[in-house]
């Protein structure tokens, strides 16, 4: 398979009272098509950060990234969902599925029937007209990630989808992102502090540093799927990494 | 109706103990009914005076209906254009804050000066009263929005446009209408004042022909049907708001808030 996003010796500082931060200093990798890379990292150093970069929200200072071989911006290209609740109040859940489509003007009837068959396999059939502050977390979440399948791009970079959920929430819809990504067949790019749900569904992960972040390691996991929590050499790789990422926060 | 009179029972046994009160003292006390006159005969006015308190009222509402209008679009308009321009903010903001300072009140009779004894002074008025809650209020609401929920929007590579009335505007939908309804009631008593000031027509016309005629029954029932007016007024706004801003409320809680 060959690289399909390339992320190229990024750099980027942010300009703080007194001075430069500097938040990313060279970061390098790249993801296969329909690949599921996985960045973990002691917290503050610069996740959210790369993400907003490669949604094309931020400009790198030097450095690149490319989808394919084109470089420059991967506005447009990329399906972006942010940590927080994006989902828009004033919209019924089908509403605010709709909305890519309709920011890329696309016939509203044809995304209209699209997204009605997908409820099903969101596990959000019935929940159609219903508002967001009618749903349950969960749910939310499901709808902000059905969302981002529906843009029509074929990298989606989600940061941190199920940090707000309760436990039980988020083993269940850990499951069900990958059994939906290996159906849709997408490339996707998962910011986590979860090194267990990076391991559960990613192919390869990527180590950040502390603060400057550069890429300290990046692991091939190949367990076979589908992987189970209890799985012996998942929880002596969720060992090593959490090792790691401790060593890489006293550094910090 | 049954629902309607258990959520104001309370408003009404308050009305009804004050009336009653007030009818037993100016009965009791002897009040000259051109000093107090008892609410039963205000009520007896009303009635039998209503064509010419309709009409007046008609008066004061096309004025009021009138400066609402040009005060929201021009609130709005002004709200947008501050959002966006940088420069427009620092050149207007803290005059449009700093003109509060003035009593729009005060200036009535300069308007009357300047635009006569018809209808536009009376809406200039209200449209100004209206202005400032809209504009702070719409400035806010423009800025209240996720700017992750933007973010979302931009890597899909939506235009400006599109952020605007897909995100921002009905985000700020909330706010305006609270302004509105600050704004509602106010432009009410600012036309009114702007009729004491000059005028042919209208409640606050009705209520300085009739002070100067010893007619104090007349004055409370103008002041009753001017009330009426802004209650009236104010249940629209309300009515809109319902309307525009029910997925604030999940259905299923929908008859708890009916409490407050």
């Amino acid at each position: 398979m060959t690289a399909f996003l390339n992320v190229r010796q990024v750099r980027k500082k942010f300009s703080v009272p007194g001075g430069d931060l500097p938040v990313l200093d060279g970061v390098s990798f790249s993801i296969d098509r329909r690949g599921f890379a996985s960045v973990v990292g002691p917290s503050g150093c610069g996740k959210t950060t790369l993400i907003k970069i490669l949604a094309g929200i931020l400009q790198v200072d030097s450095g690149e990234v490319a989808v394919h071989s084109e470089t420059g911006s991967l506005r447009g290209q990329v399906a972006y969902m942010p940590q927080s609740d994006t989902l828009l109040p004033w919209r019924t859940a089908l509403a605010n599925a709709l909305l890519p489509s309709q920011i890329d003007r696309r016939p509203h009837e044809e995304a209209r029937h699209e997204t009605r068959d997908l409820f099903a396999r969101f596990g959000l059939s019935g929940f159609e007209d219903l508002y967001p502050v009618e749903l349950s977390g969960g749910m939310k979440q499901r709808l902000a990630l059905m969302r981002t399948f529906l843009s029509q791009r074929d990298i989606l970079l989600l940061d941190e989808p199920f940090g707000a959920l309760d436990a039980l929430t988020r083993v269940h819809l850990q499951d069900w992102l990958h059994s939906v990504w290996q159906e849709m067949g997408k490339t996707i790019l998962l910011v986590t502090h979860d090194v267990e749900e990076a391991l559960l569904l990613a192919d390869h992960i990527i180590l950040l540093s502390a603060r400057p972040a550069c890429v300290r390691n990046d692991f091939t996991i190949d367990i076979t799927r589908p992987r189970k929590r209890s799985d012996a050499s998942l929880v002596q790789q969720k060992e090593e990494l959490l090792q790691l990422i401790y060593a890489e926060e006293l550094n910090g | 109706m049954a629902r309607a009179i258990r959520r104001y029972a309370a408003t009404l046994v308050t009305l009804s103990i004050v009336f009653s009160l007030w009818e037993a003292g100016v009965r009791l006390f002897h009040v000259p009914a051109y000093i107090l006159p008892p609410p039963s005969r205000i009520i007896t006015v009303f009635c039998t005076r209503f064509p010419l308190l309709l009409g007046h009222a008609g008066a004061t509402l096309i004025e009021v209906a009138l400066g609402m209008l040009l005060g929201v679009l021009g609130g709005f308009v002004l709200a947008v254009l501050i959002f966006y321009s940088h420069t427009l903010e620092r050149a207007l903001y803290p005059l449009i804050i700093a003109s509060q300072m003035i009593p729009v009140f005060a200036i009535a009779p300069l308007l009357v000066i300047w635009f006569g004894y018809g209808l536009w002074p009376k809406v200039t008025v209200a449209g100004l009263i209206v202005f400032f809650p809209i504009v702070v209020n719409t400035v806010d609401g423009l800025r209240s929005v996720n700017e992750e929920t933007i973010d979302v929007l931009r890597s899909l590579n939506a235009t400006r446009l599109q952020i605007f009335t897909r995100v921002r505007l009905p985000a700020s939908l909330p706010s305006l209408l609270s302004g509105l309804k600050v704004g509602v009631t106010l432009s009410v008593v600012g036309a009114t004042i702007g009729e004491w000031v000059g005028a042919k027509s209208g409640l606050g016309y009705l209520m300085i022909q009739s002070n100067a005629l010893l007619r104090i029954d007349l004055v409370f029932a103008a002041i009753l049907m001017l009330s009426l007016l802004g209650l009236l007024l104010f249940g629209i706004v309300r009515i809109i708001e319902r309307r525009l801003l029910h997925w604030r409320t999940p259905r299923n809680q929908k008859d708890r808030r009916r409490t407050t």
